[in-house]
């Protein structure tokens, strides 16, 4: 639950934040700055819905949606497919519940939008330090010198007679 | 450092330092024959290589676009590299011979709708071959070398093996030093094989046949050099070749033979790509099979979620596997056999792979229990079928000018039956060892790519002959896995480097004979 509150008020400070600049008047480059943080958040939540572990915090999240976000931006289609997905989601996607956004990004999920995301995503989330953490790989191993020393025949669960 | 000049046509060009590549240049150079290697790809040193698949995957992976068909992926139908070592640097060592009938698919198995053709060579003919094959890449179980250790996926492969009765469960036969050998260290159990191996005890024609090449005086490496078409004189015989050098600049290299080993999806476009009036549908194509026929083998992965941690991240990749359901018995329902080896697999190649499309929490909690995963990869024969292969695009074309590759490929109907059989298999594998879940999984991205422009004893079933020496051009040899008319249910590279053994023999004695 106290994950769900933070995601909210972090949700409402965007908000409040995207209705701050619109009330300055800001100026075409500030309203970009506003998309870009919206489409920020966006693109979070929804890699949050794509891969959600409880035990990760929205920072992580957000550290895998900036570096998608990156390689997104390099593709020439992107701002059209980026414009078609958030048309597509809605701009009530982020507010509606766990499982309702499951549902609307499940129903979109033969869109290019949604395969640039989720393909990009897949790779950025499951190569992230922290998500390696949280599942238990250690990645690289050559500087602690392989797992010759180090448990890569410890098994000790086999049942007997069966080695 | 040894270097031709490109007018020279007294030497032997060969396309590719893979196994078959590699292996055909040094063999030829240490018999005083002279050799140019041209490879696409650029040199790796061991400081290039590191613990991290996606900056391997920048640095060796063939990414120049291929279009895929039917089964495969339409973006990245194969798995190839381009670096010198070719996929020597991704493999994952399994080195077994093929049985004696998987030589003879046409006479031994009762298919229809098979294009296949017997082997022009048996077993027999091929054994003394394997064995220097072995020799040279210090095969575990074979020249003194003792079994690979096994690793906790293998122990779990192998324990299920033996609850269900497989009698034939070995980590023998894998070209990963299981001791030092040939100035080689043994292996360190690291992992990340498919990265290339930091410490080159995984055989790659890298760290062995290139340097030792180079240590004769009679062999240059150009890497970095594209090879975009063979050309041939007024009488058909192949003269040189065209290549794109490292500044992209079109050279053009004379040759007085040129085997092609660019890997089945290559090799075949290459061919494709040097049509000529005299040639009007491809070098060595005149029966039509240049492209045709192509084989991958019918695979299947599985995850076992195990009761207990298995971390199957840690060593080798691969090396444990099981031969018992390699025999020819067909009352299993369909022809040909398989392999059940051990597979690692990455976070990412667990998600990507094992859970392709897949996400929500049906992904993420599979992830959780990732340290709990063993794995198996299933390689199965595959019977040929000319619909499957590789032509040129009829508009795209590449960052050199040529026509971008199509690859199609569609099951055989004797795949799904066999399939169904191996995934059975994996099943009762681990469920005999508690697992609570089991994942099986198909992979539309191939990394066996073979038959393309396979051997024939007649001219008309196929591109070259026995030897590799396509039966339309005398001085022009397939030196690569694109000879095999069959995939039998092995992994391919032990053959390919046996093969090439065998044709770097023939091509010795025809130049000493003044036959080429």
């Amino acid at each position: 639950m106290k994950g769900k509150l933070d995601r909210r008020s972090l949700l409402l400070t965007g908000a409040g934040l995207a209705a701050l600049f619109v009330l300055a008047g800001c100026d075409g480059a500030d309203k970009t700055a506003t998309q870009d943080g919206q489409s920020a958040e966006l693109l979070t939540d929804m890699i949050v819905v794509l891969f959600p572990y409880r035990q990760l915090k929205r920072a992580v999240y957000a550290d895998v949606a900036a570096r998608v976000r990156q390689q997104l931006q390099g593709r020439k289609d992107w701002p059209v497919l980026r414009k078609e997905g958030a048309a597509a989601l809605g701009s009530d996607w982020r507010h509606l519940g766990a499982d309702d956004r499951v549902a609307k990004l499940a129903a979109l999920s033969k869109t290019a939008f949604f395969v640039a995301v989720y393909q990009t995503a897949l790779l950025e989330f499951y190569s992230h330090p922290d998500v390696w953490a949280l599942v238990g790989y250690p990645g690289e191993s050559e500087s602690l010198g392989g797992y010759i020393h180090r448990g890569f025949d410890d098994i000790d669960w086999l049942p007997e007679g069966s080695q | 450092m040894t270097v031709f000049e490109k007018s020279d046509d007294s030497v032997v060009v060969v396309i590719g330092s893979g196994a078959g590549g590699g292996v055909l240049a040094n063999e030829l150079a240490q018999a005083g024959i002279d050799v140019v290697c041209l490879e696409a790809g650029s040199r790796l040193t061991y400081d290039d290589i590191v613990n991290d698949e996606r900056a391997m995957d920048k640095k060796m992976t063939w990414h120049d676009q291929r279009i895929g068909e039917g089964l495969l992926n339409p973006h990245f139908p194969v798995w190839t590299c381009k670096t010198v070592g070719g996929t020597t640097m991704h493999w994952t060592a399994t080195s077994v011979r093929m049985s004696a009938h998987e030589f003879r698919p046409k006479t031994t198995y009762a298919l229809s709708r098979t294009s296949a053709i017997d082997w022009p060579l048996s077993l027999a003919d091929l054994e003394p071959y394997y064995e220097r094959a072995e020799a040279k890449m210090g095969v575990s179980g074979t020249n003194g070398l003792p079994p690979l250790p096994m690793n906790n996926n293998m122990k779990v492969l192998a324990a299920g093996a033996r609850k269900l009765g497989y009698k034939h469960v070995t980590s023998t036969g894998v070209a990963i030093n299981s001791a030092p050998y040939d100035g080689r260290p043994a292996c360190q159990q690291i992992g990340f094989c498919k990265s290339g191996c930091v410490i080159g005890a995984k055989w790659s024609t890298l760290y062995t046949e290139i340097p030792k090449a180079e240590d004769t005086g009679h062999f240059e490496l150009r890497p970095d050099s594209m090879v975009l078409k063979i050309e041939h004189d007024a009488a058909g015989k192949v003269s040189g070749v065209l290549y794109a050098d490292e500044k992209g600049v079109v050279q053009r290299q004379r040759a007085r033979v040129v085997c092609v080993a660019g890997n089945a999806i290559e090799t075949a476009r290459l061919l494709l790509n040097s049509a000529s009036p005299l040639y009007p549908d491809g070098l060595a194509n005149g029966a039509g099979h240049v492209g045709k026929n192509y084989l991958k083998h019918v695979v299947l992965g599985a995850l076992g979620f195990m009761p207990g941690d298995v971390h199957f991240f840690r060593g080798a990749q691969q090396g444990g596997h099981i031969a018992d359901e390699q025999r020819y018995d067909e009352t299993r329902g369909f022809a040909g056999g398989y392999q059940i080896e051990s597979a690692g697999f990455s976070p990412l190649a667990v998600a990507r792979i094992g859970f392709s499309g897949k996400w929500g929490a049906e992904l993420s909690t599979a992830l959780e229990d990732y340290t709990k995963i063993a794995a198996t990869f299933i390689t199965g024969e595959d019977p040929a079928q000319s619909t499957n292969g590789v032509r040129l695009h009829e508009t795209q074309k590449d960052r050199y000018g040529l026509p971008v590759p199509v690859v199609h490929y569609e099951d055989h109907e004797n795949a799904a039956p066999m399939r169904v059989h191996a995934a059975r298999s994996a099943r009762r594998l681990f469920e005999s060892l508690g697992a609570r879940r089991v994942v099986p999984f198909g992979v539309d991205m191939a990394t066996h790519n073979l038959g393309t422009c396979r051997m024939s004893t007649d001219p008309d079933d196929g591109v070259c002959n026995a030897w590799g020496r396509a039966h339309e051009v005398e001085n022009l040899y397939i030196s690569d896995g694109s000879q095999s008319p069959s995939s039998g249910s092995v992994n391919p590279t032990l053959t390919i480097v046996a093969l090439a053994i065998r044709q770097a023999e023939h091509i010795r004695g025809a130049l000493a004979s003044g036959a080429l």
